[in-house]
């Protein structure tokens, strides 16, 4: 189970996130929505260990992990904007957290293949990432986050941008992939229709200064 | 918007022709300013006797070796000296930032000749006419390379692939080793092979600080040609030098694939720097800022010191009398240089970014015009154009020609990545608007690359404006350089005159600081415009 | 914006066509190059000019050496019409190359007939005069309570260990006129004495500025106290000096000089033949050459012309030094330079 509780963060003099706190049970998924510029992104970077926190714990399964590196807090992050490695192609852009863990090549990629097959994405293994539409982009995103099996994914904003089938049938896919594998998910959202099909809760995040 | 950005226009058939179009112009150029001189100097000079003299003489081999080891060793320095400054200004946004990073170009601007001669006066006696000399003085010209050429490779690399890659379990060592390595290394080799032809072919640098005993393949080129008079074998070492380096640059670009450039749109918005870098932040700052301006003070010391004594004399003098002329011909000649030089540039930038396996050719032509030997395509234009209405020995624009291809690696460097990063998505809306190929560079690309002309516009002007030595070659009178001013004052008798010439140095620092300036100035207008 | 930007290149691009050929179409422009150091009083040309309508344009095209190769490499199809700076050094290399037209000037009786005579066809005129030396620094000598070198066998002795900088004369034309002195000092012992000189630390540097200026204790805060240049950097150093003092910091060893003849010539392929034979015959008038000693510290060429007072006071004209014909200079330079390389530089 993810706890946070009490969280500050401060960027300069600038409160970016105050006071917030927030509990996810294992296999459960949350929907944080907010107005933009609330702090949303920094909650999940703060989480995953990407940005300092001024004050407050966040824990995994009792264990406060507020100092913990962010390599080694187990906690998947999937960005708004992909954030694919240009110098890999799909499937070692999905076969990476396998082989930091060293995880031997051809072991790693029938891995990463079976993760490709799980996102529609069989056939694109060797695409180079400039080459990929939006929601293919945005799949193999998904694929190379869950591909490193972690304790708790965070999703920010993971559907915008998308056109509305193409809206439907990822969601669709993402909802079956954490049903079977139980995944703990904080979702980060604008939209509100889209937490509700795909989380069991919903929170509010509001403006620090406000 | 598009959420992926490609590197090309999208219409293959009109990029292909472009690309073609603009690679021939620039095959042209450098054919008819560089390859017909030096063929034509080895035509009318070099004898067979010449080669086997050359190549069978042990002295030729010691200069290949010297030079070789010099160079790498310089590079190596380099890379040393300015690893921190460049992490610093590429990885982060801080106050003086952009101020830091114009001081760090400014060395690289000046005439060797110069900086040798500061170098002299800064280093104490016991390390003149050291290989020590000889490399601080390279690495103190190279560092504009590393900041500029990996700096801004390091400014477009997304912070967030960090972020990302830790995410997934890869500690900050296997970041580096996996991610960001793997990403900058173009640019690294890209900055390496800059600089060991710099080194390689180092000139006024070798002769002054590193002594008569040591000498390159270039400078021996020159004590050849002009010192004994044998033409025919210095043109003969030209040519080795010439095929030497393009073996040795062939086994950098071997070694570190230059990757196509994976750059976004825009470049990424900076990470602040966090709190606790910044001691050491402005530890790396002031000792780059004391390496880089002390030279330049002495410069500038010297220039109020008549002998012993505080004179303000050699400024009085400079305003009376050469300067006016030299100025003139200076800033005529940089501007002309630019001019034809940007648009040069553009072109080879089109056959660039349009060309697959051609525009590597033509990135690594560009390379090639630094590896030519100055002396010998000087002496090379000086017997090549010299008849009827070919007869350009006494224009003054033949020294601009000559700037353009000195600045053309540079400033291709400026450019393409500028290019590349321009969204897909203009493209595709011009497109549905009608316009052809041509129309579309024109409205879209011009426009959109109009601070980075600004800025390849404002290096190729302060090259040019430092220059000397196929200004010396070249250089008419009323049409005297300033950096060949400089030279011409400095090996003339009296002190007024010496006291003079590093007035006119520390003017013309002042003047290639302005020059670096705009570009900055360009630059941060493009950051605007790229939507920061 | 584009079209300005446009329009904004094309006139550059005609101005840049444009602005190299405006000659005058009165008057004949003849054009002079010279080396670097060629720096006559502003405006003398003005009387020639206006006696002959014979207009001068200065092109000075680096050292003498540069200059001397692009001559060669240009011979038969000149930049300029007239080439001023050609010394004794060097003049086989441009006479070997058939680089010049002959010409006898109408003052050639009153000229000094031992240059005269090293270009006895009259390819090339000489112009000047000028001895290079070992000049040292008086003070220093007279501190330390030593006496000053007064030949090249003394140099050699410790007493002078650690004292003497020399520019390379494998790129400076003081450094190999010293090489030739001593030369002509010890003929083919001076292989014998360069191994002394080396073995009593004598520095090579690469120019002759670097030796003065950098080096020499009377002009700089180096270590060297004797160091090879000309016989007219005395007066240089008292008449450049500002206030002048009363006599000048340095002297000259008489006996170690060596006699450079600096030659003008007209360049074979130019169009105004007649205009340069006339700028010839100028240069070496005393008109011009009464300008020479105080504007280019080297010695009138032209007996008849009057050496300012000043320049006679503290310029040494040393009686009997050292020479070695151009042509012997001419056939073994390169393989002295060689044989130098090999003992000191490498």
């Amino acid at each position: 189970m993810l706890q946070v509780v009490d969280l500050t963060v401060q960027r300069g003099s600038r409160r970016v996130l105050e006071g917030v706190s927030l509990s996810v049970q294992s296999g459960e998924r949350l929907a944080v929505h907010g107005p933009s510029g609330c702090g949303k992104t920094t909650l999940l970077h703060a989480i995953a260990g990407l940005v300092d926190i001024q004050h407050g714990v966040i824990r995994i399964d009792e264990r406060d992990i507020s100092h913990v590196p962010a390599h080694q807090r187990d906690i998947g992050l999937v960005f708004q904007d992909n954030q694919l490695f240009p110098h890999f192609d799909v499937v070692d852009n999905v076969a990476y957290s396998l082989r930091v863990r060293g995880m031997a090549k051809e072991e790693r990629r029938s891995v990463a293949q079976e993760w490709l097959s799980r996102f529609s994405l069989s056939g694109l293994e060797h695409r180079r990432i400039t080459e990929l539409s939006g929601g293919e982009a945005k799949r193999v995103a998904l694929a190379r986050t869950m591909a490193g099996a972690p304790r708790v994914v965070l999703l920010d904003e993971p559907l915008s941008g998308l056109d509305d089938s193409l809206h439907e049938q990822l969601l669709g896919d993402l909802r079956e992939v954490f049903d079977r594998l139980g995944t703990t998910v904080v979702h980060v959202t604008h939209d509100r229709a889209e937490g509700a099909a795909l989380c069991q809760r919903t929170m509010e995040l509001t403006h620090p200064d406000r | 918007m598009n959420l992926s950005t490609r590197n090309t226009t999208t219409d293959p058939i009109v990029r292909h022709a472009i690309g073609r179009w603009a690679a021939g112009a620039v095959v042209l150029w450098v054919t008819v300013f560089l390859g017909l001189p030096i063929t034509v100097i080895t035509a009318g000079n070099v004898a067979m006797d010449d080669v086997t003299r050359v190549l069978t003489q042990q002295s030729t081999w010691r200069l290949v070796w010297f030079s070789t080891w010099q160079a790498v060793l310089s590079v190596l320095v380099t890379f040393v000296i300015s690893g921190p400054v460049t992490w610093l200004i590429g990885r982060h946004q801080f106050h003086g930032r952009r101020v830091l990073r114009a001081i760090s170009t400014v060395s690289f601007l000046l005439p060797s000749v110069v900086v040798a001669t500061a170098f002299l006066a800064v280093l104490p006696r016991s390390l003149h006419y050291t290989v020590f000399a000889v490399i601080v003085a390279h690495a103190y010209f190279n560092i504009a390379v590393v900041v500029r050429v990996v700096g801004a490779r390091l400014e477009l690399l997304e912070p967030q692939l960090a972020g990302v890659a830790r995410t997934l379990g890869a500690s900050p060592i296997v970041v580096m080793r996996t991610i960001t390595w793997p990403l900058v290394r173009g640019a690294v080799s890209s900055a390496a092979s800059v600089m060991f032809l710099y080194c390689f072919t180092s000139f006024a640098v070798v002769r002054v600080l590193g002594g008569p005993r040591r000498s390159t393949l270039e400078s021996d080129i020159a004590l050849r040609a002009f010192g004994i008079g044998d033409v025919g074998g210095a043109t003969v070492l030209a040519l080795v030098q010439l095929a030497y380096i393009c073996v040795v640059v062939g086994i950098i670009r071997l070694l570190m694939r230059s990757d196509i450039a994976y750059v976004r749109a825009a470049p990424p918005v900076l990470p602040a720097l966090p709190h606790q870098c910044r001691s050491i932040a402005s530890v790396i700052g002031s000792v780059t800022v004391v390496f880089v301006v002390t030279p330049l003070v002495a410069l500038f010391w010297r220039s109020l010191h008549v002998r012993d004594r505080m004179s303000l004399e050699a400024w009085r003098s400079l305003f009376d009398t050469a300067l006016a002329e030299s100025l003139r011909a200076s800033a005529r000649t940089a501007l002309v240089a630019g001019v034809l030089g940007t648009l040069l540039c553009c072109i080879a930038t089109l056959a660039v970014v349009h060309l697959r396996r051609g525009g590597r050719a033509i990135d690594a032509l560009t390379l090639l015009t630094l590896a030519m030997s100055p002396v010998t395509v000087g002496l090379g234009l000086i017997v090549t154009f010299d008849s009827g209405w070919f007869d350009w020995r006494d224009r003054w624009w033949f020294v601009a020609i000559a700037h353009t291809l000195v600045a053309f690696p540079l400033a291709v460097r400026v450019l393409v990545p500028a290019w590349r990063t321009t969204p897909v998505g203009l493209h595709h809306a011009a497109a549905v608007l009608g316009a052809n190929g041509w129309r579309r560079l024109v409205d879209v690309d011009l426009r959109r690359m109009r601070p980075a002309l600004v800025a390849a516009l404002g290096l190729i002007i302060a090259v040019s404006l430092g220059e000397f030595g196929a200004a010396s070659m070249l250089s008419r009178d009323g049409a005297e350089t300033m950096p060949v001013a400089i030279n011409r004052l400095l090996s003339r008798t009296g002190d007024v005159v010496r006291a003079q010439a590093f007035a006119m140095a520390s003017l013309l620092v002042v003047v290639c600081t302005a020059a670096l300036i705009v570009v900055e100035s360009a630059m941060k207008r493009g950051d605007h415009a790229a939507g920061r | 914006m584009r079209h300005r930007f446009l329009i904004a290149l094309v006139c550059l691009a005609t101005t840049a066509c444009t602005a190299g050929g405006n000659g005058d179409a009165e008057y004949v422009t003849l054009r002079l190059l010279a080396h670097d150091s060629f720096t006559p009083t502003e405006g003398i040309f003005d009387s020639f000019t206006e006696e002959t309508g014979i207009a001068v344009e200065i092109v000075r095209g680096g050292d003498a050496g540069t200059l001397v190769t692009k001559a060669v490499l240009a011979s038969g199809n000149p930049e300029a019409d007239v080439l001023w700076g050609v010394d004794n050094t060097l003049l086989s290399r441009v006479l070997d190359a058939d680089v010049f037209v002959p010409h006898v000037s109408v003052h050639r009786d009153d000229l000094d007939q031992s240059a005269v005579a090293l270009a006895p066809n009259g390819e090339v005129t000489p112009v000047d005069s000028g001895d290079v030396c070992i000049n040292y620094d008086k003070a220093w000598f007279s501190e330390r309570n030593i006496t000053p070198p007064l030949t090249l066998q003394a140099i050699s002795s410790p007493t002078y260990r650690n004292l003497l900088v020399v520019p390379n004369p494998v790129s400076s034309s003081p450094g190999l006129a010293f090489l030739l002195a001593s030369i002509a000092e010890f003929g083919d012992g001076w292989q014998e004495w360069w191994m002394l000189l080396r073995d009593n630390n004598v520095l090579i540097v690469e120019s002759w500025s670097d030796a003065y200026y950098g080096h020499f204790t009377a002009a700089s805060d180096g270590s060297r106290p004797l160091v090879v240049s000309y016989a007219t950097s005395p007066p240089a150093e008292v008449l450049f000096a500002n206030p002048r003092p009363p006599e000048a910091p340095t002297a000259v060893a008489a006996l170690t000089c060596f006699r450079q003849y600096e030659f003008a010539g007209i360049l074979r392929g130019t169009k105004h033949e007649g205009p340069a034979r006339l700028l010839i015959d100028f240069l070496v008038s005393p008109k011009f050459q009464n300008d020479l000693p105080l504007t280019q510290f080297v010695w009138p060429i032209n007996t008849n012309s009057n050496v300012p007072q000043e320049f006679l006071d503290y310029a040494l004209r040393p009686e009997n030094p050292l020479t070695i014909d151009p042509v012997v200079i001419a056939t073994r330079r390169a393989e002295w330079l060689d044989q130098f390389s090999d003992i000191m530089l490498r």
